[in-house]
């Protein structure tokens, strides 16, 4: 149901032919020093970069090209190049106490980042390719954290903020989001967006335009190589392939920058959350770089026990971000109205019982028409408007399409006061807990200290039998001590 | 095949296979993966490896839930069901507790990790409330009850806690709930995210795995068609032969509403059949299913139904009835069409009916009214909660088209090298051999709208 909100958004979007803004506040902590990175790999070689556009935001772009990147030199040297600008920001965010944010395109360029990342860090001959490779771990490990601010793709914020006409999948598309947030003036939006899914806007390039143009000024730098043409010869056809991918990549950086534009002139009021996010950056980003000053390694396949720490840090962010954009942003909390998550409804009967000195008990019941609710007995819901007041949920009757959720106050009934009778109010889940993650932490690496043999390698340990053996009727002597 | 025990009586091979379970405590076995199929008394085993521990072994057990209704459940069920011991029941403070509880004398409830019990006994809590208590006691033996539902990391945190484990689950029913992304560990068998009895006996291959071979829930009908498509590698049978339990329709009408046909074919023996409607594309609410639903509960009393269980009958009430849905929407659309005598009748989605049964059951087929099949919808472990819930009866209800469109589907091909399990291509083959078995069988009725 609260998928509704999102299908009637493009619907309007689709019938208006421009996107519709689906969120109140803005969502993404755009960093005035972020550094927009647009790979692209060669077709077949998932693991290289033909071409490379990056730079500071508002900024233009470097390019930096290799005329065939499975020359394992000339790949290097674009890794040194790209190396030396990376380290160079990082080094500036960490000496500000600040953290680094990398924008790339979409999904893919993310991809193929992770991909470069863990294929780089473990480079045993080259220290600075292998730097490279680990600073590139700090954004593509943070990558898939709800609400981390390291690793930004450009559509994904774009639909975090606007629903387009289009379908879901399709959104993956930069260039075609941009079309449905700023249509062009006088045309029509459907055959401008089905022009626009013809220019790559990934990772990788077009494969018309391999076959037409790349593989054939690949080839010729390939052919003049092998005859040891003279240097001058070899630097032209490889210019000749750096002209044509700048031509293809050129876009991809300009829809990047498009994008982290468009959102800051939305002039929305940043998401209250952000600040707490940008702290929990700011000490991940501090703690990864002293771990490498450190020299500790980073491992490619995780033992129980980091694994362990990473998911519980994983379903923390997710359960935190969910809960801000419900607290924090008026299109969240209608998906969750819509989705049951929040029940809304009118006060009736509120009571305040005398139990003895100075002890109450409040109780009131909420009338909601929902139609979905996904409230139990025994849930503990806090006041949307003030999280202090909570209240455990003692019964809940239905009526036709009537539901009545009958409440006793846990918490805030004389900080926030019993809500009045026929007054409106909202209860959901409580407000984020930005430090729960650091006591969970705590909790764990001392529960954790010993690993168990349960999730070690030390073996099963031998059996040890009880004194005596089993009675010969085991279930009868148990159905004797009932 | 559905059978197992080459030929003895169901009870017998039930009792063998508990009194193993039991025995490897007398063994000290460190670990023990117990796999149950639905309905095969894992309470039953864990209250009695409870109390086993505690009374004939002197030991400290503690036994791990997976929510806090859970371990009021075995709370109850071990004290009532041993009324001259006492257990202990740990939770947060401030959690309101069921009157039903509140009420029994020789359950002690503890608020507080400091005031846990010691010497012999045994403590009830839920995963989440053990992982955070403080300078824990070291437990002779941990029980952890639904253990398929426990992701590893999550067990990983309370492991350290006991000398000893038996981890008692379903492996057919749905994995467990983990939200955020698992990429990094997809390729992991004994990942972070993986139901922790799997990834403890991928770790440590040697640890004794043993099963529960009988259903005492099932009937053999339901069983037939259960265990092939859910429980390929686990064999098992039914406690209850097909006329043990039936439903019997006293009542005869004229002018039979064409849901009555569906109901026969139950009167008649059959536990399991599927009432189909016109074909349609609804989304998640389909307001239609939910009256068809609705208007045969109603049938059956108007019918005046009685249920004959183990040589007892008794006239149908509406507790004995449950209606299982994939969705929330799709409970809600069905309760606000439950007439107020029909308010007993309990309405969930499959994610909170596992664990609990009822004589009849209706589901809501996860699959109908969709235009897709996602992974949500395909997965087996739903669909096998869904269809093992009933002890007498189930009906699926749901759209015409639903064999079509999964042979259409198109597999996502999401698959990961190392990984044998493939829940894509499990949970469609499941639901396209239930279908095709109904259909082979001539269990599916074919009903019109308000009829």
């Amino acid at each position: 149901m609260a998928g509704e909100i999102d299908l009637v958004a493009r619907l309007l979007a689709f019938e208006s032919g421009k996107a519709l803004r689906v969120a109140s506040h803005l969502h993404v902590s755009l960093q005035p020093h972020a550094l927009v990175v647009c790979p692209l790999a060669m077709a077949g070689e998932d693991t290289t970069i033909h071409t490379v556009a990056i730079g500071h935001v508002g900024k233009p772009p470097e390019f930096r090209s290799v005329p065939d990147p499975r020359f394992r030199e000339d790949e290097y040297g674009l890794f040194t190049w790209l190396a030396d600008r990376i380290v160079a920001y990082f080094d500036g965010c960490r000496s500000r106490g600040d953290f680094p944010q990398i924008w790339v395109s979409s999904s893919p360029a993310a991809a193929l980042l992770d991909i470069l990342a863990d294929r780089l860090r473990y480079n045993r001959d080259d220290l600075v390719v292998k730097r490279f490779g680990e600073l590139l771990s700090y954004a593509t490990e943070r990558f898939p954290v709800a609400g981390q601010q390291a690793l930004m793709t450009a559509t994904g914020a774009l639909r975090q903020h606007f629903a387009t006409g289009q379908q879901e999948a399709e959104d993956e598309h930069l260039g075609t989001v941009l079309v449905w947030i700023e249509p062009p003036a006088g045309r029509n939006v459907l055959a401008e967006v089905a022009a626009t899914e013809l220019i790559p806007m990934g990772a990788k390039t077009d494969p018309t335009f391999d076959r037409q143009v790349l593989d054939p000024l690949v080839r010729d730098y390939n052919q003049a190589r092998r005859k040891n043409a003279d240097p001058k010869a070899l630097a032209r056809r490889a210019q000749a392939v750096h002209d044509v991918l700048v031509n293809v990549v050129r876009p991809v950086y300009e829809g990047t920058q498009r994008a982290i534009r468009i959102l800051g002139r939305l002039n929305l009021p940043p998401l209250p959350a952000l600040a707490a996010l940008d702290e929990r950056e700011r000490d991940e980003f501090q703690n990864f770089m002293q771990s490498r000053d450190a020299g500790f390694h980073l491992p490619l396949k995780d033992k129980p026990k980091p694994a362990a720490f990473k998911l519980a840090d994983r379903e923390d962010a997710m359960d935190n971000m969910e809960s801000a954009v419900l607290h924090e942003d008026r299109l969240g909390r209608a998906r969750a109205r819509l989705a049951g998550d929040v029940l809304r409804g009118t006060v009736r009967n509120p009571r305040k019982v005398h139990l003895g000195p100075w002890r109450f008990e409040y109780s009131l019941e909420v009338v909601s028409q929902q139609r979905v609710l996904r409230v139990r007995r025994r849930d503990e819901l806090s006041l949307l408007l003030d999280t202090r007041l909570k209240a455990v949920v003692t019964d809940i009757q239905r009526h036709g399409r009537t539901t009545t959720v009958s409440l006793r106050l846990s918490s805030g009934g004389r900080a926030v006061g019993l809500p009045h009778a026929g007054e409106v109010i909202e209860l959901g889940p409580g407000a984020p807990d930005w430090l729960g993650i650091i006591r969970t932490r705590v909790q764990m690496a001392e529960r954790l200290n010993n690993p168990p043999w349960t999730h070690s390698d030390s073996g099963i340990p031998s059996c040890k039998p009880q004194d005596g053996g089993a009675p010969r009727d085991l279930l009868g002597v148990l159905e004797g001590l009932r | 095949m559905s059978a197992a025990g080459n030929g003895k009586i169901p009870e017998l091979i039930a009792n063998e296979a508990v009194t193993a379970v039991l025995k490897t405590q007398w063994d000290g076995e460190p670990a023990v993966r117990l796999d149950s199929p639905p309905g095969a008394g894992k309470t039953w085993v864990v209250e009695r490896l409870a109390v086993q521990s505690m009374e004939l072994h002197r030991e400290q057990c503690m036994i791990s839930t997976q929510t806090n209704e859970q371990a009021f459940d075995l709370a109850r069920r071990l004290a009532s069901g041993f009324p001259n011991r006492t257990f202990h029941l740990f939770v947060r403070k401030g959690l309101l507790l069921p009157d039903v509880l509140n009420g029994l004398p020789n359950l002690a409830t503890i608020r507080s990790g400091n005031d846990l019990p010691v010497g012999p006994s045994v403590v009830i809590s839920n995963a989440a409330k053990w992982s955070w208590i403080q300078n824990p006691p070291l437990f002779d033996l941990q029980i952890v009850d639904e253990a398929f539902q426990l992701p590893d990391y999550r067990f990983q945190q309370i492991a350290g806690l006991a000398r000893r484990f038996v981890l008692v689950g379903d492996p057919g029913q749905i994995p467990p709930v983990v939200t955020c992304e698992i990429e990094r560990w997809k390729c992991d068998r004994a990942g972070p995210h993986v139901a922790c009895p799997k990834a403890l006996t991928e770790r440590h291959p040697g640890v004794r795995r043993l099963a529960l071979p009988v259903s005492r829930r099932l009937v053999e009908d339901t069983v037939r068609f259960v265990q092939p498509a859910f429980y390929p590698d686990l064999p098992f049978t039914a406690l209850s032969n097909n006329g043990g339990r039936r439903l019997r329709l006293t009542t005869p009408v004229s002018g039979r509403a064409s849901a009555d046909s569906a109901l026969d074919l139950v009167a008649k023996g059959a536990s399991l059949c599927m009432v189909e409607l016109p074909a349609k594309i609804t989304g998640e609410v389909d307001e239609e299913v939910a009256v068809t639903i609705v208007r045969m509960i109603e049938r059956l009393f108007a019918r005046r139904a009685t249920m004959v269980e183990d040589g007892l009958t008794r006239n149908l009430d509406p507790s004995m009835i449950g209606i299982v849905c994939a969705h929330v929407s799709q409970v809600n659309a069905i309760r606000e069409r439950l007439p107020a005598n029909l308010s007993d009748v309990f309405v969930e989605t499959s994610d909170r009916f596992q664990g609990l049964e009822r004589q009849l059951m209706f589901v809501h087929h996860p699959l109908s009214g969709r235009a897709d099949a996602s992974t949500f919808h395909l997965a087996a472990g739903r669909l096998c909660v869904m269809m093992s819930r009933h002890r007498v009866a189930c009906w699926l209800v749901g759209r015409t088209g639903i064999s079509d469109r999964l042979l259409r589907h198109a597999p996502s091909g999401d698959r990961t090298l190392g990984i044998e399990e493939d829940s894509e291509f499990e949970g469609w083959r499941a639901h396209l051999s239930i279908l095709r078995k109904l259909a082979d069988e001539r269990r599916i009725i074919s009903v019109q709208p308000g009829n």
